[in-house]
């Protein structure tokens, strides 16, 4: 069965801590279980969650939706965005099955980056690490005005941001991610090819804007 | 009130004030009865106070310990048994609690190791959040971490049965099957055709119509058996029109080229089959190519004149079908089987005793989905690579199936070469369909057995077996 990988990288900065950082526990919690009621999502998509702060790190290895449990996230210290790009390719030149003659391998991930404030490291050499992989589709979003957009931008040209970082919006944000994943689960598993742009995926709500 | 004052501080209220009196007194020190009382509360405050924070410290310790322990609670399933176990391995540990389990299914044991057993089965679909209570050794307050627990639903149950709304163009029934009970021809047992298709579980939840479709015949005159498959692709708006019209035409302008010509195509496979040179070869390719090769061109055109009917309204592209095809006939040296083959699915000779199965067709598959070849355009007539014919002793099945059956028994197309592979997919439809002669409750039997799980793996699912 070809698989739906699907990164979420996560920014646990100190300037996320609070509500925002308690919006982004709730809302993957919500993620998880709306998923799992999507019977599209709950046999293709395969989740990962990658947290960065001072650091980079794998939370949970990508993982079918019906073990995954949620890690309990807490927020402190720098915005580490380029470790985080170079450590999610990777995990998914890991992770991801490639097609041989005996298996057809996964759909092309999709990445999924929610960001609160400037890289503190060397983004450059991220975004050239993250480049040597085909990803299926990259979305990055500015949780609210701390965040770059233009710097975003440089990752992927799929930028979204939100009006704020409360616990409202970061709701609403990942109500739209449940949606996208599910959408693009049920795209590939009816012969419909991988999803390609923003405009594929389900419209944004309100409180989140496209970054033209 | 004044002499009441007066008498408590001239003399010592309790025996700790009188003992620390006396012991001062020793010291050298006089203190009055007030400075000896103050003191008292003085220094009991102040240890007091070492004791909660040195108490609150082990708990935060011992909290801390409880939370950080490794103590995990595999996700499960609804209605299945479940059963995990996981020890919580904290210091001075006296006594383990569980609540939040009521009315789940589940219940929880704990073993004087520290173990906690939670078993049971899961009544509902979704979170269990459940709180382990802890008392340790030297800690009055109760220590307590939550856990979540995710129960999934059985996949089954999420896909939802939507009838098709009534006034669609071109409507499909959801099923179909067929069974064709030949009795022996020209004093030889003959071989029966069974065949179904199921409307797949994505068009199920969707209330859309099966885009598969089949077409299967025996001429008692002749001899000559016609089986066609089709699938409709999914994203095409009338692609169910598309493969009926396929295998419609297809098997007509084949039934009706082998009553025309079946005589002389006979001969000639006669002739190539006692001996198989070039000159003798040319002659059964032309009839291939003008019965089986020429039936798709038909099916073409049909579809064609279906779009011209349509008045603007509809494209080829809307009526986007695969087609598999096949004629197959009896000999006194074995049997005959030639083939015509546009897009995924496949086509197979299958011999239970053999080492090797044969392919009659090779599938358009891309490495990513929607780039298969459909009969709908004009640039797969160029390719004549898509007849294939073979003469066989004898077989135990000659199948064709659409990509919703042939995708997750085989995966790649690599797989379809593998006859082990083969003999795992005869092995399960015999399971469930008896494959004896004669047997027409066989198409139920193969509609039952189309309702596989494969996960993943929800598109329509057709299959014909000539047995």
């Amino acid at each position: 069965m070809r698989r739906l990988p699907v990164y979420i990288l996560l920014d646990t900065s100190g300037s996320m801590f609070g509500e925002p950082i308690e919006a982004v526990n709730n809302g993957l919690q919500t993620l998880v279980s709306t998923l799992r009621s999507d019977p599209y999502a709950l046999e293709t998509a395969y989740l990962s969650v990658i947290t960065f702060n001072s650091s980079a790190r794998q939370d949970i290895p990508l993982t079918e939706l019906s073990s995954f449990q949620e890690p309990k996230l807490t927020a402190s210290g720098c915005t580490a965005l380029g470790e985080a790009l170079t450590l999610v390719k990777n995990c998914a030149e890991r992770e991801v099955v490639k097609t041989n003659h005996e298996k057809k391998g996964d759909w092309r991930p999709l990445v999924f980056i929610l960001t609160d404030g400037e890289p503190t490291d060397d983004l450059d050499k991220g975004i050239a690490d993250f480049r040597t992989m085909k990803w299926g589709m990259v979305v990055a979003c500015a949780a609210g005005n701390g965040a770059n957009t233009d710097t975003l931008k440089k990752i992927t040209e799929n930028v979204l941001q939100l009006d704020t970082a409360d616990s409202a919006t970061i709701k609403a944000f990942f109500k739209w991610l449940s949606a996208s994943v599910a959408g693009t689960s049920e795209r590939v598993d009816g012969g419909q090819g991988e999803v390609t742009g923003l405009g594929e995926l389900p419209p944004p709500p309100d409180e989140v804007n496209i970054v033209v | 009130m004044k002499s009441r004052r007066i008498s408590r501080a001239s003399v010592p209220t309790t025996s700790q004030e009188s003992r620390t009196a006396a012991i001062l007194h020793q010291l050298g020190v006089n203190a009055t009865p007030a400075e000896i009382r103050d003191f008292e509360l003085w220094r009991t405050r102040r240890l007091w106070e070492q004791y909660k924070d040195e108490k609150m410290n082990l708990l935060t310790i011992a909290q801390n310990e409880l939370n950080s322990a490794d103590i995990r609670f595999a996700n499960g399933r609804q209605g299945e048994p479940y059963k995990q176990s996981a020890r919580v391995a904290v210091k001075g540990l006296r006594g383990i609690a569980v609540k939040g389990l009521d009315g789940t299914g589940l219940e929880a044991s704990v073993s004087t190791d520290g173990t906690v057993t939670l078993h049971g089965t899961p009544v509902n679909a979704g979170d269990v959040e459940l709180t382990l209570f802890c008392r340790i050794d030297g800690i009055d307050s109760m220590l307590s971490r939550k856990f979540r627990i995710a129960f999934n639903p059985d996949p089954r149950t999420l896909w939802k049965d939507k009838p098709v709304p009534a006034d669609i163009e071109f409507p499909k029934p959801d099923t179909d099957c067929a069974y064709v009970l030949v009795p022996e021809f020209e004093g030889r047992r003959q071989k029966d055709i069974v065949a179904a298709s199921k409307r797949g579980r994505s068009h199920a939840q969707e209330g859309s119509p099966r885009d598969d479709d089949f077409r299967v015949s025996f001429n008692p005159q002749n001899g000559w058996y016609v089986l066609a498959v089709a699938d409709g692709a999914g994203s095409a708006k009338y692609s169910r029109e598309g493969s009926a019209i396929a295998t419609r035409e297809a098997e007509r302008f084949c039934a009706e080229g082998l009553a025309r010509d079946g005589e002389a195509f006979e001969r000639a496979i006669a002739a190539f089959a006692a001996d198989k040179s070039r000159e003798n070869a040319r002659p059964v390719t032309e009839y291939i190519h003008n019965i089986l090769y020429k039936a798709a061109v038909q099916a073409y055109h049909a579809i064609r004149s279906k779009v011209d009917l349509c008045n603007g309204t509809a494209t080829m592209r809307d009526f986007s079908t695969t087609l598999l095809l096949t004629v197959c006939r009896r000999f006194s040296f074995g049997w005959f089987i030639a083939s015509f083959g546009v897009g995924d699915g496949a086509i197979a000779i299958y011999d239970k005793g053999s080492d090797a199965v044969k392919l009659l067709n090779e599938p358009d598959s891309g490495e990513y989905a929607g780039q298969t070849r459909f009969l709908t355009m004009e640039s797969i007539f160029k390719d004549r690579t898509r007849i294939r014919m073979s003469i066989v002793p004898d077989f135990t099945a000659l199948m064709l199936m659409t990509d919703g059956i042939s995708d997750p028994f085989f995966e790649t197309d690599a797989n379809l070469e593998r006859k082990e592979k083969w003999d795992g997919l005869w092995a399960d439809l015999s399971k469930t369909v008896d494959f004896s002669d004669d047997n027409e409750n066989a198409a139920d039997q193969l509609l039952d057995w189309l309702d596989f799980w494969s996960p993943g793996n929800h598109d329509d699912r057709t299959i014909a077996i000539l047995y």
